[in-house]
Parts: structure tokens; C-alpha cells; sequence
């Protein structure tokens, strides 16, 4: 497959938004914001002293699911791609997960009568938010450091073993909330799109899903993120200190 | 419909040459990739009936891993040059040897496009009644083992109707499966 697409040094900025819009809420974790004018990536990424080729990777692998240059991703610094999540992170709890819930409650203040029923995706949608908010909470307090202190082991003596007693992380426990949080996301998006009871308002329910795409395109490549890059990159750290 | 198909194949003449059979046997929509990562992240967004892979491109394991637990409808088929000395088999629904002459490569071939995973889906989604008992239990809250005694059936046979529920409704989770219950009125409300 070739990449014909793909935004490069050279590419304005503003023509990478073009291409593809959903890019804004990923170039705004780089903090940068509209209002380009005719610079092209390169520099408007020196102006924010932004990492070029990391945010060529990240907008690129966002653009084009078919691009994941994976053994250049995993020479990136850990903390470098941790910052990029964390502020994936704030942007869920932020803008998408209360922004998705007041549509959800618009959608059910929109219904007439017999309500119960659209009750019923409400209520789906405020435990999925619980669980996603506890998933994200935990990879802050326990993922995220435990990749960090694991990075800085070297000379300070600690042991592996003590640094995961300290963090408590468990591959298993991860990647299994990640896999329910995308499952149920996409549960919830197939809930609307072949069982909504018919008394909702149209546009409601459209803007709802829409945003749920959305939402679910971010989250699939913030997981491929994490899984494909961070944690291969973890386990050969442990590796390396449990030869030692 | 035209088969959805992804060939793997690093050799160029291999994967016209494969792709021309087929081209012979169904009606398909071919796309070829290069490479384990191609193939990966072609298979996250696209629903893909066949996936034909090189041997040579399996040599990693953590890879191989990976790429099976990406789709549960899809079928897998090994090219292989030296089929004997294949590893691990077992992920495959078959295992093409390159070399095999055209009596014994066109048999296999049709016997395996037959399947039609996701055509075969599509006409059949309604559950079954089986499958709509199975359904109610898991929406009031009992787990595998549970529902295998209420409805006399083998632990086994749950899980196989829970993997054909989830397929037909396109919803996993047990809090998904109980709103599309309740939605559906197959069970009350108030029961969960």
C-alpha cells in the first residue's frame, strides 16, 4: 500500500486540516492552535517547539490507519508519548465525556413520552463513562509511573520488584479494560444505530452518534498507542533488569 | 456480493498469480498489502472475508498473535512453500502449497471461498429461539455456568451461543446485551 496522503514537513498547516479535520483536537495536545496562516508544519511545530517527526507520526498515524511506522515510534522517549496521552487524557475528561453525557441528556429531554426506554441508553452511557473515567484514572496513576520510574531505574539501586509492588500495574488488568472500553463503545454506538425506539429527535440522535465516532476513532488510536508502542517498550525494559 | 479479500504476499508474480485464480473462482474485491503492519491495520477498519498470508511473513510471533485476535469471522489462509515444515497450523482454516499443481490448488480453493463469513451472516441475523433464552439469562445477570444449569445445556454450548448472539447483534458486553433485552422487551425493566 502506498501512502500517498501523508502530511509532511512541507505540508501548511492548514492544508493538513483540510485533509482531515479531525486533526485539530490531535494538534491542539501539541498546543498548538488555528490561525496558521500559509506556515507549513515545520514551522509552525519550531515556533511551539514541538517535536517534528513525533508530530508527523502522531498526526499521520491519526490520518491514515493504514500508517503505524512502528519500530520509529518505539524510538520516540517514553515520556515524550506519555505527555502526547496525558493530554489525550484531558481532552476525554475535558470535553468529550461531558460533552457526549449532555448530548445524551438532550437526546432523552427530547422525547415526549414514554421515555424509559431511552432511559435505558442513559443509563448504558453513565456507567460506560464511569468505567472509562476509572480506566483513564488508573493509567495516570499507575501505568503512566510505573513506565516513568521503570525508565529512570537504572542506578538508583531500587529493584523491579519493588517498583511494581509501589505502582501495582498489571499488563492483564490493562489490556483488559482497554478491550472493554472499546467493546463498549461500539456496543453503545450499534444500541443506536439498530435498536433506538423511534421517539427521539432526529437531529439529537444524529449529533450523538456523530460524536461517538469521533470518540471511538480517538480512543482506538490513543489504545494503539499504548499497546503496540508503550508496552512492547515496557516489557523489554523488565526484561533487560530481570537479566541483570 | 464479491468476496472482500487481503493477500499478503511479498513476491509480486505470487500475488497476481493468486489473485488471478481467485479472480477465476468468485466474484472478489482484492487488495493486496505488504507486511504484517499493512496487514493489521487494514484488518482494524475493514471487515475482510479472506485473508491470504504468506508464511514468510509469519516468522514473529508476537506479531502472529496480534493479528489473529483482530477478526473473529475472518478466515485465514497460509501460502507456504514448504507446507511440512509450517508452524503452527492450527490459526489457519488452510494452508495453500505454493506448488501445488492446478488439480489440487483449484479444489481447495473453492472449497475455501465457499465459506462466505460475512455473506452467510447477513441473511441469518435473527437469533434463535436457543439464542434468545441464552440472551435473557445473560441480561438477567447469570454468568456462563449459571445459565448451563437453568437451560440443561453444556458450559460449552452457552459460550457458542453467546459468540453467535454477539455476532447477530453486534453487541458484547452484558449491559450492552441487556438493553437490546429490555429494548426488546424480552425481559421487564424492573428485573434488572
Amino acid at each position: 500500500m502506498l501512502h500517498h496522503n501523508l502530511i509532511t514537513p512541507d505540508t501548511k498547516m492548514a492544508d493538513a486540516i483540510h485533509m482531515n479535520y479531525l486533526l485539530l483536537p490531535v494538534i491542539n495536545r501539541f498546543e498548538i492552535k488555528l490561525g496558521f496562516g500559509d506556515k507549513t508544519v515545520e514551522e509552525v511545530c519550531t515556533e511551539n517547539k514541538v517535536n517534528l517527526s513525533f508530530f508527523l507520526d502522531i498526526t499521520n498515524t491519526y490520518h491514515d490507519k493504514s500508517y503505524f511506522p512502528k519500530e520509529k515510534m518505539r524510538t520516540y522517549p517514553v515520556e515524550l508519548i506519555i505527555d502526547y496521552l496525558l493530554k489525550t487524557h484531558r481532552y476525554y475528561f475535558d470535553q468529550l465525556l461531558p460533552e457526549v453525557e449532555a448530548m445524551v441528556e438532550e437526546l432523552l429531554a427530547s422525547c415526549p413520552a414514554d421515555c424509559d426506554n431511552l432511559g435505558l441508553i442513559k443509563d448504558f452511557y453513565k456507567k460506560y463513562k464511569q468505567e472509562l473515567e476509572y480506566h483513564l484514572k488508573n493509567e495516570e496513576q499507575k501505568f503512566f509511573p510505573y513506565v516513568k520510574a521503570l525508565t529512570q531505574l537504572e542506578g538508583t539501586g531500587q529493584s523491579l520488584h519493588s517498583i511494581r509492588r509501589q505502582y501495582n500495574f498489571s499488563y492483564s488488568t490493562h489490556s483488559e479494560e482497554h478491550d472493554n472500553v472499546i467493546s463498549k463503545m461500539l456496543d453503545l454506538k450499534n444500541i443506536i444505530i439498530k435498536y433506538l425506539p423511534p421517539n427521539y429527535d432526529t437531529a439529537k440522535g444524529n449529533n450523538l452518534l456523530y460524536w461517538l465516532f469521533v470518540f471511538e476513532e480517538d480512543l482506538k488510536d490513543h489504545e494503539r498507542l499504548e499497546d503496540i508502542i508503550l508496552v512492547p517498550a515496557l516489557k523489554r525494559i523488565e526484561e533487560k533488569f530481570t537479566k541483570n | 456480493m464479491a468476496q472482500r479479500i487481503v493477500i499478503a504476499e511479498s513476491s509480486y508474480l505470487m500475488k497476481r498469480g493468486i489473485s488471478a485464480v481467485i479472480s477465476d473462482i468468485v466474484q472478489a474485491e482484492i487488495v493486496f498489502v505488504n507486511g504484517m503492519d499493512e496487514l493489521n491495520h487494514y484488518l482494524e477498519t475493514n471487515l475482510v472475508d479472506y485473508v491470504f498470508v504468506d508464511e514468510e511473513l509469519l516468522n514473529n510471533r508476537e506479531e502472529r498473535e496480534f493479528f489473529f485476535q483482530l477478526q473473529e469471522k475472518t478466515i485465514y489462509i497460509a501460502l507456504s512453500e514448504n507446507p511440512k515444515n509450517f508452524p503452527g497450523s492450527n490459526n489457519f482454516f488452510a494452508l495453500i502449497d505454493k506448488k501445488s499443481p492446478k488439480e489440487n490448488l483449484i479444489p481447495l480453493l473453492e472449497e475455501t471461498l465457499e465459506n462466505k463469513p460475512y455473506a452467510k451472516n447477513n441473511k441469518d441475523s435473527i437469533l434463535s429461539e436457543r439464542e434468545t433464552e441464552v440472551l435473557k439469562q445473560v441480561a438477567l445477570g447469570y454468568t456462563n455456568q449459571q445459565i448451563a444449569e437453568r437451560l440443561f445445556i453444556s458450559k460449552h454450548t452457552v459460550i457458542s451461543h453467546r459468540k453467535n448472539i454477539t455476532s447477530k447483534l453486534g453487541i458484547k458486553s452484558v449491559s450492552g446485551l441487556t438493553v437490546y433485552a429490555v429494548l426488546n422487551n424480552l425481559i421487564p425493566k424492573d428485573q434488572i
